[in-house]
């Protein structure tokens, strides 16, 4: 269980201070596939960095009874100097996990072949993606957010992940958020909007969806 | 895989236990400071490693950059004090080369660690991501490896000098090797602000070399205390770096040349600025990570 209890959070912008989450309250039991949806700068990505702990919330607390994955964002996590098998190999000291179970995995899922022994700085937006992605599931956190980055990955790659986070790792929990829908409905089975900092609940993905459209 | 990562932080409680945690009976005060420490030592190390991969790179010898780097500065300042006159030793009891050998080594280590630390972080914001790298741990493995680099070059120019019969092996090794992890010390805490400066100002990263240019005087590295005026004694005695420099060449001299200066003092000013420096930091994270 993750429990996030009257988060908020605000950021200090020229014009003065600015709220982007509040009073945000939110429980991710175990195996539970969460979607949010919002639109640009509503704050989504700032809620998934407070849940992996990358920053602090300004009031409200974070009870975390399960590990949880670094946020999948485009940049985050790895490092553009380093090739893909150096940031494997950082990122699984940094984790205590084992080089030679976690390589072989990431290999197969992330399909990046020869690439792996470029400095990741030459990727591309989805190959960055599929690397991050591929890492951070053969650590095996037992929730994984997730922010936007599906998004970019082509179809094989989308196909490999549905089997791997759905079938394969059924228990695992993924927190979603994206400005899209089509990922969330079909992954998730809880949803939520995010919207100008508050989070709203809705009883099943299609409501959310309707309401996020009425949005736009 | 059996692997379970275990994130002891949360972002308001420190010491609430995650994971697996209640398969097991623990002392939480204790164990989460042991496994604190056990999660920093492996980011440290981590860290470290991608350093050096980052700045050698991982092929061939590119790691001996390391320590010939310090060890090419050491050698041609020794050559070009030795032939120019620039430097004026008074009396015999140093030769010139074991002068510039400690005072260059100590300069060079004094200015690429507060340089390197200085434009430090907001390249590394992407490793931030991960919640047990922390600030600190960017800082603190690069100047590990910064000292790791000089102190290398230190130790093998000493033995090949000594091999070239240009200076004695040190007369008291333990005050060498105090000296130089006093010197040391406060370089670090030194290099903890500017790591703080270089993140809060953009002006600082473009004057941080000027500034370490007009700190010369004060690194004690061109003169002893001794051979000076009084007036200038005293001020030169007020800078850590003098101290540090000045009890290290009594290491590698002995008594036969007279310096000056104070442990407690140099122990007492580190303390400060250690202190200064860790709570100016706890803020950069928020920094980077919140724009």
């Amino acid at each position: 269980m993750i429990k996030l209890e009257n988060i908020t959070k605000h950021y200090k912008t020229s014009r003065g201070q600015r709220t982007v989450l509040r009073n945000i309250n939110l429980n991710i039991r175990r195996g539970e596939k969460v979607g949010i949806l919002g639109r640009n700068g509503s704050g989504k990505s700032t809620l998934v960095r407070i849940m992996g702990g990358v920053t602090v919330p300004d009031e409200g607390k974070i009870i975390k009874g399960m590990s949880i994955s670094w946020p999948l964002a485009f940049e985050s996590g790895i490092q553009g100097s380093l090739t893909g098998f150096d940031n494997i190999n950082f990122i699984c000291r940094v984790y205590a996990a084992d080089i030679d179970e976690v390589l072989p995995f990431v290999n197969e899922f992330s399909e990046l072949g020869h690439y792996l022994y470029e400095p990741t700085r030459s990727y591309s937006s989805g190959m960055k993606a599929r690397l991050n992605f591929a890492i951070s599931m053969a650590i095996d956190f037992d929730c994984m957010l997730i922010d936007e980055v599906l998004a970019v990955g082509d179809a094989g790659f989308k196909d490999r992940c549905r089997e791997e986070l759905l079938v394969k790792r059924k228990d695992k929990a993924i927190v979603l958020v994206s400005h899209e829908a089509d990922m969330i409905r079909e992954i998730c089975d809880t949803a939520y909007v995010l919207n100008e900092g508050t989070l709203l609940n809705f009883s099943d993905v299609n409501a959310a969806y309707q309401y996020y459209s009425s949005l736009l | 895989m059996t692997f379970s990562p275990i994130n002891l932080e949360t972002s308001s409680e420190k010491n609430h236990n995650s994971g697996h945690a209640e398969t097991k009976q623990i002392n939480p005060l204790r164990d989460t400071f042991i496994e604190s420490l056990k999660i920093q030592t492996r980011v440290i190390w981590a860290l470290f490693l991608r350093e050096i991969i980052t700045r050698y790179g991982r092929h061939g010898l590119g790691f001996l950059w390391l320590f010939l780097e310090p060890m090419m500065f050491s050698v041609g300042v020794t050559i070009i004090w030795s032939v120019s006159g620039m430097v004026h030793i008074r009396g015999n009891s140093i030769s010139m080369a074991g002068f510039a050998l400690t005072g260059y080594s100590s300069l060079v280590l004094w200015r690429n660690m507060v340089n390197r630390l200085a434009n430090n972080t907001s390249y590394s914001k992407g490793l931030l991501y991960h919640p047990n790298v922390r600030v600190i741990d960017l800082i603190f493995s690069r100047a590990l490896l910064e000292f790791a680099a000089c102190s290398l070059s230190l130790l093998l120019l000493t033995f090949v000098f000594w091999g070239l019969e240009l200076i004695e092996l040190p007369v008291d090794p333990l005050k060498v090797f105090v000296a130089w992890a006093l010197y040391a010390w406060f370089v670090f805490s030194a290099g903890m602000l500017a790591a703080y400066m270089g993140e809060s100002s953009e002006i600082f990263e473009r004057v941080v070399h000027v500034m370490m240019y007009l700190t010369l005087p004060l690194t004690g590295v061109f003169t002893m205390v001794a051979w000076m005026p009084p007036v200038i004694q005293k001020i030169l005695l007020l800078s850590p770096l003098v101290n540090g420099v000045e009890m290290m060449r009594e290491g590698y001299f002995g008594m036969s040349i007279h310096a000056e200066y104070s442990v407690s003092y140099l122990i007492i000013v580190n303390l400060f600025i250690t202190l200064l420096g860790l709570i100016l930091i706890r803020n950069i994270r928020r920094q980077l990570i919140d724009g």
